[in-house]
């Protein structure tokens, strides 16, 4: 869906197709699925994830940052400015969970995306604290064969949420990826908020630096190559909050907020703003 | 989630119009969850081009279903069965 075209209809896509064995040394499972570290930049205790997911520019993301002075070859879209660099969410894979030590639990896959070799290991905490709440944590690691100039992309990245017994609730977020090509990309997310009976309500605020967005734009004539440029230096931050009403536990109400700003080596960028309210009806 | 034990009625071909042929095969402990949710949004956004409207399914959570089946293996302790689950998706770039 683009501002261009507000009716692309979407297909139904397979996300998970495996077969597992699970017994008292863990579990083992072949197929495609998730890797072993996806979602470890994703714990969150808050309660408004549905609305305030760390992966932001997945809600608004086809939106461009406009250049000032009208260059549309300078102008890149959320998505490309700013990404959580969470783990590959679905691959051919075998995937080894471990059975749980105390509130640790492990895990690690090998697998392949098309030609890309990929590698995956994570740790996850989950714990109640006595009299301090709840815990959960996550840190993965991951290296991808991607071929080419860019070799091995390596990203590592983690989280770690706390829910009080008072509603108040912390998350940080942090992850980086580099490859052989040079790129250094690092994002960050801080969020705290309140949580009592059936409400939840969070502010936010994260940043992705050096995602360095190639803006590719048809030439000036049929026939002339795209032209490509990059937007060095990019730099975005965003300020956003939301609120979830949970009546029954099948169902979610949602209001979201979230403004996107663009700094950038050169060039001068509108913001973007996004908001969002919906409903996710669980069965 | 729903839970369940699992009965099998198989209609072989040509026996569909004919219930009384119906063969049964019952297949014990069978555990079979079934999940999924919808959820979608209206979405309003402003840039340097202007504001617009759109109605959107929600991708920090997808629309979504899914389903495990497991049976546990007799005298192993182990637990085997296939997990399935699909959404929908948009190729990237999306809202």
């Amino acid at each position: 869906m683009t501002p261009e075209n507000r009716s692309i209809k979407g297909d139904f896509d397979e996300r998970i197709i495996s077969l597992f064995v699970q017994g008292e040394y863990g579990k083992l499972t072949v197929g495609q699925g998730p890797g072993a570290a996806d979602g470890a930049t994703e714990s969150d205790l808050s309660g408004t994830k549905v609305a305030s997911f760390p992966d932001l520019a997945l809600v608004g993301g086809a939106l461009p940052f406009v250049e000032k002075s009208g260059d549309v070859t300078m102008s890149p879209t959320v998505f490309q400015s700013i990404r959580n660099q969470d783990f590959e969410a679905r691959y051919d894979r075998v995937q080894y969970d471990s059975p749980k030590f105390g509130p640790v639990s492990l895990a690690v896959s090998q697998g392949y995306k098309g030609e890309q070799d990929i590698t995956e290991l994570a740790a996850f905490y989950n714990a109640n604290l006595d009299g301090l709440g709840r815990l959960s944590a996550s840190i993965g690691y991951s290296t991808k064969d991607v071929g080419g100039a860019a070799g091995d992309l390596d990203t590592i990245g983690g989280s770690v949420s706390w829910l009080h017994n008072t509603g108040i609730n912390m998350t940080v977020v942090y992850s980086n990826t580099e490859n052989d090509a040079g790129r250094d990309s690092d994002f960050n997310m801080f969020k705290v908020g309140y949580k009592t009976g059936k409400h939840a309500f969070t502010v936010h605020r994260a940043q992705g630096m050096d995602f360095d967005p190639v803006v590719v734009t048809p030439g000036a004539n049929e026939g002339d190559p795209d032209i490509r440029n990059r937007v060095a230096g990019s730099d975005v931050e965003v300020y956003g909050a939301a609120y979830v009403y949970q009546p029954i536990k099948r169902l979610e109400i949602y209001a979201a907020y979230n403004n996107f700003s663009l700094d950038a080596d050169s060039g001068s960028y509108e913001d973007v703003d996004v908001a969002i309210v919906g409903s996710r009806l669980r069965f | 989630m729903k839970k369940h034990k699992l009965a099998l009625s198989i209609a072989f071909a040509g026996m569909v119009s004919a219930p009384a042929y119906a063969q049964k095969v019952e297949v014990p402990d069978l555990d079979v969850n079934v999940y999924g949710f919808i959820n979608m949004a209206i979405m309003h956004s402003d840039t340097g081009n202007g504001s617009e409207q759109y109605i959107v399914d929600n991708d920090f959570a997808s629309s979504r279903v899914g389903g495990v089946i497991s049976t546990d293996l007799p005298d192993t302790g182990l637990k085997v069965g296939p997990i399935w689950n699909g959404n929908t998706s948009i190729t990237p770039p999306t809202w």
